[in-house]
């Protein structure tokens, strides 16, 4: 490696770590960036426009891209060849994974909404889980500083689950659409709110990034840099700054110290060689995803740390939440054989419901603590993406019933927050090692009855709002079948969580260790609580506020 | 009295599409109305037994084949170019031309609007059974036996293979299993289901097609310079006559 006198190591260049780089960088401290996966460029590399008929297999989802053949996934998803995870005895847990530059970024769904001061108090409020250590009003200023870098599109709404951001900060958001419209209808009828989602995605241009020209789904990753990625964005303004360089194949092995227990280096594996390489380092930043930066700590035993860096409290690898996940759709009659426009839009929800059962909690009506969300599966979709219903016959009849379908289906898909549980963690299995020699993580994994309540409740709720806009819903599943399996959100967070002490969290606020004051975690691992609401715009403003705060420490020679 | 009975689903598209998304099949489970079932007089038994008991009343032809072993196509395949022929196809001439010819009943050509084979549909198939990952493997089996069965079942009623008959006794087998109530006859229960995969497969590549994505009327794929501009007059139309009839108007979003 040439010369390049670097101030903090940074591994993973995903929301956590790509936004801790870009705000390290333009402080003008140096910063080495090790990504595990190959480099990558959105702008060459993204199947825009091009149509399932192109794709093998329809685009229809294989073990080798399990979101389908375009999906941006590099080299990952479910398993990542030659790296697996196992799972403990009883215990189902999906880990997704990208080895990519960007992460997992590149495909992610950008729904961005903020974290509020309810839900960071969970535990003063309902005794479970565990306070984050700051208020709302400490990350508000933080939150608008990475909504406007990021480009966020929405409406201030004055629901008590989404805070609004300040005024001039959100980008216009896209016009609702018919079953939008009507699912919001329905909603209203029971009491139920709708709101636009917000979603970073830009429906104005920003920096060298375009607005969002409204056809290509997302999860492809965005040439023309609308939809937020890493990629087109965070790494390429650090890049300019001249501050940032960036290795890739480089798989993080273990954080080293010195005699004296203190972070001096760091041991990764370069793919293309198969050879170790320990560098020094000053400061570390892991952000290389919440399970594999416990993973690295958890395999960084020493003399010093002989239970796995940083944690002293036993908390590495504990605590992990996912989102819960269910889902309830119905074809709806009175949406049948409906005037075809271009429904395409920013490709996800321009509306979605928000949790309104605050009030209903607070006196005790519900048999579960914490709320849920509702996303919108509607639209007139892209041939190849449409499936047709329940055919009858053959011929000129079976595309009339195609046809009238089309468009008529309506999926509402719950999102919800989960209480952490002793249950639910991780360790390092010591019977198995991936290709590169390193011990690989094995989860476990239960769900409690705070899950499968709410659960049941979303379902209910989900049917009667089908019922309502007309749709037949005879029965529906158990909750503890209709959930689905931990981690297949893929908002897996909490195994590094931050606290107010170093007996039961393993970093302060700002992400730094309580046990290696020169050794921080900036991605979901921190997350005290997992808050219903989708993770990335928190990893990256937390990043942001961090990073901020590690720079002026720095500055200060604190570090 | 009856006792209704649910055969799995045998052929096609059980996969999760999208993380957002709720699969077709996933949703259609729940909606028990309209979940076709098996509905079997009165035997006792689970779900099995009942497969067991519609494969030997429809003559199921069992079939022993040889798994297909090679690569897919990777983990990190050229979006930008996606193969062509990602594996070889495996289905023999014959078996393309019966096909091409269910296709073609399936969908046929009306006016201006080509067939599902002249779409290329039989290519899709063979792609799709010729796949080697698992799920499209168990669907090879079902689609295969279901091409022997129609094979078999002409034989049995006129004496000749089911491309070689007339098309109007094609359409005799093809009414037997092509409605719902031939899943609750026992002989056609099975293929019945086969049928519907075969149909769900043929109707989404046709669709799926250029010519067919037309004929579906799919507005969308096309970049839009300024903002988004929702529906049009005439869809908000439409809707405020369901808001309307659905009791809903007052509730309007706002």
């Amino acid at each position: 490696m040439p010369e390049f006198d670097y101030d903090v190591v940074v591994v993973g260049s995903g929301a956590g770590g790509a936004m801790a780089a870009y705000t390290l960088t333009k402080t003008g401290k140096k910063v080495l960036m090790l990504e595990a996966g190959r480099d990558y460029d959105p702008v060459t590399e993204t199947p825009m426009f091009k149509t399932a008929h192109d794709a093998p297999l329809m685009g229809a989802p294989t073990p080798d891209k399990n979101f389908g053949f375009y999906d941006a996934t590099v080299d990952g998803g479910w398993q990542v060849p030659g790296e697996p995870y196992t799972t403990g005895k009883g215990s189902e847990f999906k880990w997704r994974r990208a080895r990519m530059l960007g992460g997992r970024t590149n495909h992610w769904g950008r729904y961005s909404l903020r974290f509020s001061e309810h839900d960071f108090k969970g535990y003063s409020r309902d005794g479970l889980g565990a306070d984050w250590p700051f208020e709302y009003a400490d990350i508000a200023p933080w939150y608008d500083k990475t909504e406007e870098l990021v480009g966020v599109c929405g409406t201030n709404t004055g629901l008590d689950d989404m805070p609004d951001s300040s005024p001039g900060v959100l980008q216009t958001p896209p016009k609702p659409r018919v079953p939008e419209l009507l699912v919001a209808a329905a909603a209203k009828k029971l009491g139920i709110p709708s709101a636009p989602m917000h979603r970073a995605v830009l429906t104005r241009p920003k920096d060298n990034r375009s607005a969002c020209f409204y056809a290509t789904d997302c999860g492809r990753g965005c040439s023309i840099g609308a939809a937020f990625q890493t990629t087109t964005s965070l790494i390429p303004m650090a890049r300019a700054t001249g501050n940032l360089k960036i290795v890739t194949d480089a798989m993080v092995k273990s954080v080293d110290v010195d005699e004296q227990g203190t972070v001096n280096a760091i041991t990764y594996i370069d793919r293309k060689t198969a050879r170790s390489i320990r560098l020094s380092a000053k400061v570390i930043i892991l952000a290389a995803s919440a399970c594999e930066s416990a993973r690295i700590l958890l395999n960084s035993k020493s003399a010093s740390f002989p239970d796995g860096l940083a944690n002293s409290s036993g908390q590495v690898g504990r605590n992990i939440m996912d989102s819960t996940g269910a889902n309830l759709g119905a074809d709806i009659p009175a949406l049948e054989g409906r005037p075809i426009y271009n429904e395409d839009g920013h490709t996800a929800n321009h509306l979605f419901i928000p949790w309104w059962g605050h009030e209903a909690q607070a006196k005790g009506k519900l048999k579960f603590s914490r709320g849920y969300h509702f996303e919108l599966d509607t639209g007139f979709k892209a041939p190849g993406s449409y499936y047709p219903p329940k055919l009858q016959g053959y011929g000129s009849e079976i595309k009339r019933q195609s046809k009238q379908n089309y468009g008529s289906h309506v999926g509402l898909s719950l999102r919800g927050e989960m209480v952490p549980n002793e249950h639910c963690y991780m360790e390092i299995d010591n019977e198995v090692k991936d290709k590169w020699g390193i011990p690989v993580a094995r989860f476990h994994w239960k769900w409690s009855e705070q899950e499968l309540n709410q659960i049941a409740h979303g379902l209910e709720t989900a049917r009667d709002i089908l019922t309502t806009m007309g749709a037949t819903i005879t029965d529906l599943p158990a909750p503890e079948d209709a959930i689905k399996k931990g981690g297949e959100i893929i908002h897996e967070v909490g195994t590094t969580r931050m606290g107010g002490s170093p007996q039961d969290s393993v970093t302060n606020q700002y992400g730094q260790t309580w046990d290696c004051n020169n050794l921080f975690v900036m991605d979901a691992g921190v997350f005290a609580s997992n808050p219903h609401k989708n993770c990335t715009l928190t990893i990256m403003t937390l990043a942001m506020r961090n990073a901020s705060w590690l720079s002026s420490e720095l500055d200060k020679g604190a570090i | 009295m009856s006792k209704s009975y649910h055969i799995q689903q045998p052929v096609a598209f059980t996969q999760e599409p999208a993380r957002t998304g709720l699969t077709r099949r996933q949703s259609l489970m729940w909606l028990g109305a309209i979940t076709a079932g098996l509905t079997l007089p009165l035997i006792s038994g689970c779900e099995k037994m009942a497969i067991s008991a519609a494969k030997l009343a429809g003559h199921w032809p069992n079939l022993d084949l040889e798994p297909i072993t090679g690569k897919g196509y990777g983990t990190d395949p050229k979006l930008m170019t996606p193969p062509t022929s990602p594996w070889p196809l495996t289905m023999t001439a014959e078996q393309r031309e019966l096909v091409s010819v269910l296709a073609d009943i399936l969908i046929p050509r009306e006016g201006s609007r080509p067939s599902a084979a002249e779409v290329n549909v039989t290519d899709l198939i063979d792609e799709w059974v010729s796949a080697p990952y698992p799920s499209f493997q168990a669907d090879r089996v079902e689609i295969l036996s279901g091409l022997v069965w129609l094979d078999e079942e002409s034989m049995r009623r006129f004496d000749n293979k089911f491309v070689q008959v007339s098309p109007q006794q094609r359409l005799q087998i093809i009414d037997d299993i092509a409605y719902e109530q031939a899943e609750s006859e026992l002989r056609f229960a099975y293929i019945a289901r086969v049928f519907d995969g075969i149909r769900t497969l043929v109707t989404i590549a046709y669709f799926g097609s250029p010519e067919g994505g037309q004929d579906l009327g799919y507005q969308g794929n096309v970049p839009i310079a300024g903002d988004y501009p929702g529906p049009t007059p005439e869809a908000m139309a439409h809707l405020d006559g369901v808001l309307g009839e659905l009791g809903l108007a007052d509730y309007a979003y706002s």
